[in-house]
């Protein structure tokens, strides 16, 4: 099943369609054919709106559900000189890349980690992130304030899956409660951009989105909320009998539904899908007030989004779009006709507009599904937009399909029989979870 | 006890006796069509596992749409026998028979227990039944804590220009219709929260342009039908004109509203 909402899942096919960017320069050719040539291959018809640089595989924790198999046993980190050429290579594929999340294994692990911030800088990136456990953050009593000299334009994006120890213990193998509190806390304390990412797990925690977006509105360093649903690649334990695609998958769609029903200021209009890759990319914008959330997407007419800006993933960041969202509450045309709670409180503002709003303002709610074997669809996976840097400096390849095919070991034991036999996709196992019988593959 | 059933007869049936309305509107009098109907079910979160009770189901084309389209369960309430009987042939044509269940019954006393759906609709009706507010009362009831209710109707924002008396009051129904305010006052009397409306004029168009679309064919007929246009209609290409008018300067409109039961 790709989707189980046919009218969203046309919208996002037939409607919130954008162009394409390509890279400025590809760094494979067209040999096996897709997906078996990333990347990024002349095919591919989006260019890397973030693009993930691994610095280490090693991991201050070992949680059961990890696509890059990440742990402390993993000890190998990238040498500097590996990671400038990944970091040369983001800019000479995208000239100046919009985003550049540095990640890995968890980034923060890297004895050079600051260093690495520090050659991230030196280049032309627009938005530096953190993809991180804050494990660190929490526990290193000076590890904020050094990630704050790197502050404004460096954005956190923080684990964060759940309130329940139990939940924790299953997704993460910690109950992680106390290093959340305290990792918040600390970003709070020097205010750092922060995006709570919360991997779901259907029947685990697909109940507490609601929740972790209130969680969230509560605290003043937190931009938004990023929802994943489990990618069965890499480590998947923690499965009675192993991952199982009917008892345990969840598409978009219904993480969408969910969110809609947890958290009811949102209206199915106010999330919409991603112009980019419309169909594995969900977005809401809101405004935050002390009082709550004000939905701002569903305003917006979806030929703005589609014709204005870059092809990006996180649309507040382009000027454009930001002062957009921002000019809705000042020039807002159709106050008149807005005959809802947003239509009263847009005309309020109008007659005495807040002294000034800015990007902090904004709150992002985004649903990013990763493809997997059991929704692999190689259209949408030529219009994936978050891409990996392969270490050797010399590839980018969509985070789909890297953690599919290209990731470790899976290159030599997973791809290359694939090529060597011509497989279509769909009729053999392309996740190393499935050799080793973990269940649920494509049979 | 009112009944609504009958109030929503009384008003429609005796146009559709005229058979000159119904080729101008077609088969239902219902703007937007199933078009309407998937917006209106995707605004109040119909999914494959949602149990639906659609009140003043009609001859039950909502109930196939929503039955079809997002694979819910659905039930049909209606005052009127004849309806109910054919929404239930027209769904055992289509095989939805385990899926759909219709039940007699006015939407002032609705024969379901408290909290037995997720979700309910009730379509260009609502201002019709004797008493909305009960009516709401009792949607609320049947609906399970965190379901949402979706309306679709007419609303009526300012006193409708004389030019257009006879035919919006007749053919479309809005001697009842409340102001956009209204229905959000009324949901929020009921019970719901996040009350959410949106102006869908586009069905009223739509329909506009139908009946243009009509009368030229109709003008254009070799002889004049033995029924002429009912004396009070006036001239049926102004009216249109003077009613898209009113419509553009949000005089009336169409709207579909969202809430949730708390």
């Amino acid at each position: 099943m790709m989707a189980d909402d046919i009218g969203y899942y046309k919208l996002a096919r037939e409607t919130f369609i954008k162009t394409p960017e390509q890279v400025i320069s590809t760094n494979t050719s067209v040999r096996y054919g897709c997906p078996y040539d990333c990347g990024v291959c002349p095919d591919h018809e989006q260019h890397g709106c973030t693009l993930l640089i691994e610095v280490t595989d090693n991991c201050n924790l070992r949680c059961p559900t990890c696509y890059a198999g990440s742990g402390p046993e993993r000890q190998t980190h990238r040498s500097m000189n590996q990671i400038e050429r990944m970091l040369d290579r983001a800019v000479a594929n995208e000239g100046e890349p919009s985003i550049v999340q540095i990640s890995g294994g968890e980034p923060t692990m890297h004895p050079q980690f600051f260093e690495i911030l520090k050659l991230a800088r030196e280049r032309p990136i627009g938005h530096l992130m953190v993809n991180t456990n804050g494990v660190r953050i929490a526990n290193e009593p000076g590890f904020a304030e050094r990630l704050a000299e790197f502050a404004p334009g460096l954005e956190i994006y923080l684990q964060f899956d759940s309130f329940r120890a139990e939940v924790l213990k299953v997704l993460r193998a910690t109950d992680l409660r106390n290093t959340h509190n305290r990792a918040i806390e600390r970003l709070n304390d020097f205010n750092i951009h922060t995006t709570l990412v919360a991997t779901i797990r259907r029947g685990l925690n697909d109940d507490e989105m609601g929740e972790i977006i209130n969680y969230a509105i509560q605290q003043p360093c937190v931009r938004g909320v990023t929802f994943q649903p489990v990618q069965a690649a890499g480590r998947l334990e923690g499965y009675e009998s192993g991952y199982d695609k009917v008892r345990d998958r969840l598409t978009l769609t219904e993480i969408r539904r969910r969110v809609l029903e947890q958290c009811p200021v949102f209206a199915p209009e106010d999330l919409i899908p991603v112009p980019c890759h419309p169909d594995h990319l969900a977005m809401a914008y809101a405004l935050k007030f002390e009082s709550g959330l004000v939905p701002l997407t569903g305003l917006v007419d979806p030929e703005f989004l589609i014709d204005a800006g870059r092809a990006t993933i996180t649309y507040e960041k382009e000027p454009a779009i930001r002062e957009h969202f921002l000019n809705l509450f000042s020039t807002h045309h159709s106050v008149a006709s807005q005959t809802d709670a947003m239509g009263a409180f847009l005309g309020k503002l109008a007659s005495s507009p807040p002294q000034q709003l800015h990007y902090t303002d904004i709150f992002r709610v985004l649903i990013v599904e990763f493809i997997d074997a059991h929704g692999f669809d190689l259209r949408s996976i030529r219009k994936t937009c978050v891409h990996i840097v392969h270490p050797d400096g010399k590839r980018v390849i969509p985070f789909d399909t890297y953690n599919l095919l290209y990731r470790d070991g899976l290159e030599t034991q997973v791809l290359e029989p694939l090529r060597d036999r011509n497989i279509v996709p769909l009729n053999g196992p392309i996740s190393l979870a499935c050799y080793q019988g973990s269940g649920g593959g494509p049979s | 006890m009112s009944n609504s059933g009958r109030t929503l007869a009384s008003c429609c049936a005796g146009l559709y006796e005229l058979r000159i309305v119904e080729y101008l509107l077609g088969q239902s009098f219902h703007p937007g069509g199933a078009r309407l109907t998937r917006q209106l079910a995707s605004a109040a979160l119909v999914s494959p596992n949602s149990t639906v009770l659609d009140v003043a189901c009609g001859n039950g084309n909502s109930a196939r749409v929503i039955v079809a389209d997002f694979g819910a369960t659905v039930t049909g309430c209606d005052y009127s026998a004849i309806n109910l009987k054919r929404a239930a042939a027209a769904a055992r044509t289509a095989r939805q028979e385990p899926r759909t269940h219709f039940v007699r019954s006015s939407a002032e006393q609705l024969p379901f227990s408290p909290e037995s759906f997720d979700v309910s609709i009730c379509e260009c009706s609502l201002c019709l039944f004797e008493n909305m507010g009960i009516a709401l009362e009792q949607i609320h009831r049947v609906l399970k804590p965190g379901g949402r209710i979706g309306i679709s109707d007419f609303f009526l924002d300012a006193p409708v220009p004389s030019s257009l008396d006879g035919l919006l009051a007749q053919v479309l129904c809005v001697a009842a219709a409340q102001s956009a305010e209204g229905y959000r006052e009324a949901l929020a009397r009921a019970g719901f929260e996040y009350v959410r409306i949106r102006i869908v004029n586009w069905t009223l168009a739509d329909m506009i342009q139908r009946i243009r679309h009509r009368l030229n064919l109709l003008a254009m007929a070799p002889s004049t039908p033995s029924e002429a246009l009912p004396a009070d209609w006036g001239d049926p290409a102004r009216v249109l004109v003077d009613l898209e008018n009113f419509i553009a300067g949000g005089g009336a409109g169409y709207l579909i509203a969202t809430a949730r039961r708390s």
